[in-house]
């Protein structure tokens, strides 16, 4: 299906000088003798590639599979601490690094199965509702937390800076690959069938609530992941830090990026972050503007009013549906 | 040999009785035609025959040609599926957003060879299942006349094309048994007694067995060997096609006079 050895030769050797081609112009910038990408704007390129990792995540869960869930910093959250709880009490070396960042992963995917056995059964605005409460509990059993566990409201500092460049960039390629990889598959176009239709997917055969757990395993690991990254690379973690808004953020670069479009959320974590960095000192606006954007993309894509309806033909939008408008079996 | 049994199945919804004691079965190959006013229980029927309403009473068996037995108690629709049932639905469900060859492969997911870590590594076990689909997939797709159109959008199809390529997604599972929900519904009178012509063809290909509900009574009386009619979810009369036409209790809840 002009899918063969070959091609799978030719595509590994592209992604790999693609990958190979970015790493070494931004590591050449980085040259202190050049110094175009400073300090200032190598920590905003260490938030992107974070971003990037944890947007794409979402937009497996979210915009491939059609779950929409608004917790996806709790899992961030998850990973961070699981993270800076080993490596305070480790030696830092390459290893206890992988290892440490794997477990951040591991334990925000394992929190993702038990939390979506229940949840996933739940349709549309529901699921975001549950999903937008579990990551709350979870920033607020943080915050509950005894001083030498977890740290409580305070959170945890001097961790070892144990990220730097090549492990955030890697982290995101890695996730790039794997999730864009995951979507030429079968399993790919199966996530795609459920959120297209949960019933005719499931009368083809496909285990929808396998599918759906799937998606929400893999997206949460990569969130831990994500998250470990973080706390390596700030030093400090703080309950407050994996808040609502944070989700909200996210949420952000996936609906603009376009939902369950893979490039386009990197694309977006990158705009999104250059326009935070011009309106840095007006936050409060930043959040308002990004809270604006949502709403106006959202209805854009799924609002159902004639106009609506007309301004996407017009403009040649696709619509999207977030599952739980399927009446059964009609 | 019969390959569907329902015995007595009924389907209440909260005080509506949709489907009134009601026993249905299928011979190996046969082509069975359900007719009924609207709102009879018709789709009612397919729905419980496919897992996705579980009968408040009765009982649902298949048998597939390995001579296994399935009894659907409160078994999901896609065991049912993976069982060898398939279907098509009466307002379109196709996956919209993939392409008419995607649509397909979606149904033989259930075979995959491969795993996650196949998948990302892409490994020679991917290539290898991945090529097999896609080699059934258009074998199906050729059958149906979709080939050509294989990349494009489900969406995109003409509405004719959308009801046939939801038959050979039904298919394309791997089916014994399908089920055909209204399959001649929108089409222009050509356009319908192609898809007669397509039915009987598939149903020999792939040797299937075949129960469909529709209006259009000449097509239902040319293609189906034997029929059931449902009127307020009761069964009231059951024969070949030139039974049902002389059946008076059928012209009177149903054919009215038109086909005297
Ligand atoms: N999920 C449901 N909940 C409540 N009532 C239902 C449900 N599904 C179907 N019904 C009712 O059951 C009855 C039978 O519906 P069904 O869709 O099976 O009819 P049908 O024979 O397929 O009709 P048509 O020819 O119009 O498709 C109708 O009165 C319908 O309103
Ligand atoms: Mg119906």
């Amino acid at each position: 299906m002009g899918y063969d050895n070959k091609a799978r030769i030719k595509s590994s050797i592209k992604a790999i000088i693609f990958v190979g081609v970015i790493y070494g112009i931004m590591k050449i910038l980085m040259l202190p003798q050049i110094n175009i990408i400073n300090p200032f704007y190598q920590t905003i390129i260490m938030k992107i590639f974070i971003e990037i990792t944890l947007a794409l995540g979402l937009n497996l869960i979210t915009g491939i599979t059609g779950q929409f869930s608004l917790g996806h910093a709790g899992f961030m959250s998850i990973g961070a601490y699981t993270a800076a709880f080993i490596m305070l009490r480790t030696t830092v070396n390459v290893g206890m690094i992988f290892a440490a960042t794997l477990a951040g992963g591991i334990v925000a995917g394992l929190v993702g199965l038990l939390i979506g056995i229940p949840t996933l059964r739940l349709k549309g605005d529901y699921l975001a509702i549950a999903t937008l409460g579990l990551g709350e509990i979870i920033r607020i059993l943080l915050q509950t937390t005894s001083k030498d566990f977890l740290g409580g409201a305070a959170g945890l500092s001097s961790i070892p800076i144990f990220a730097n460049f090549e492990g955030v960039f890697f982290v995101a390629v890695i996730c790039f690959f794997s999730i864009s990889n995951l979507m030429k598959s079968s399993y790919g176009r199966a996530l795609i069938s459920v959120r297209e239709d949960e019933i005719a997917s499931e009368a083809m055969g496909v285990n929808v609530t396998n599918m759906k757990l799937l998606a929400f395993i893999m997206g949460t690991f990569f969130a831990g992941v994500a998250g470990a990254m973080y706390a390596g690379y700030v030093g400090f973690v703080q309950p407050k830090d994996f808040g609502f808004m944070k989700s909200i953020e996210i949420l952000m670069i996936v609906v603009l990026g376009g939902l369950g479009n893979i490039r386009g959320t990197v694309i977006a974590a990158i705009v999104l972050n250059i326009i935070g960095v011009i309106l840095q000192d007006f936050s409060e606006i930043r959040m308002i503007l990004y809270a604006l954007l949502l709403i106006i993309i959202m209805v854009i894509k799924s609002g159902e009013t004639p106009w609506i309806q007309k301004l996407r033909a017009a403009m040649n939008i696709k619509s999207f549906k977030f599952n739980g408008k399927n009446k059964a079996g009609t | 040999m019969k390959v569907l049994n329902a015995e007595h199945i009924s389907m209440i919804f909260g005080g509506l009785i949709a489907v009134n004691d009601v026993t249905i079965y299928a011979n190996r190959g046969e082509l069975l035609g359900l007719i009924g006013p609207n709102g009879a229980g018709k789709t009612t029927i397919f729905n419980m025959l496919t897992g996705v309403y579980v009968p408040t009473h009765g009982k649902i068996s298949f048998e597939n040609a390995r001579n296994n037995q399935l009894t659907i108690n409160k078994v999901k629709p896609y065991k049912v599926a993976r069982f060898g049932v398939s279907r098509t639905f009466q307002n379109i469900r196709l996956f919209k957003e993939l392409t008419v060859l995607e649509n397909m492969l979606v149904s033989m997911h259930k075979n995959i060879g491969y795993s996650i870590f196949g998948a990302i590594f892409r490994t020679n076990g991917f290539l290898k299942t991945e090529q097999e689909f896609y080699e059934s997939a258009i074998k199906i797709l050729e059958a149906t006349g979709l080939d050509t159109k294989k990349d494009e959008l489900a969406s995109n199809l003409p509405y004719g094309e959308q009801r046939k390529l939801e038959i050979a997604r039904a298919i394309a599972t791997g089916a014994e048994i399908v089920f055909l929900d209204e399959p001649a519904a929108g089409m222009n009178p050509a356009e319908t007694a192609e898809l007669a012509v397509l039915i009987k063809r598939l149903k020999e290909d792939y040797k299937l067995t075949v129960v469909l509900i529709e209006h259009d009574m000449r097509f239902v009386m040319n293609l189906c060997e034997r029929i059931y009619v449902l009127d307020f979810g009761v069964l009231i009369a059951e024969g070949t096609p030139h039974e049902i036409k002389n059946d008076p209790k059928v012209i009177k809840a149903y054919l009215g006079e038109e086909l005297q």
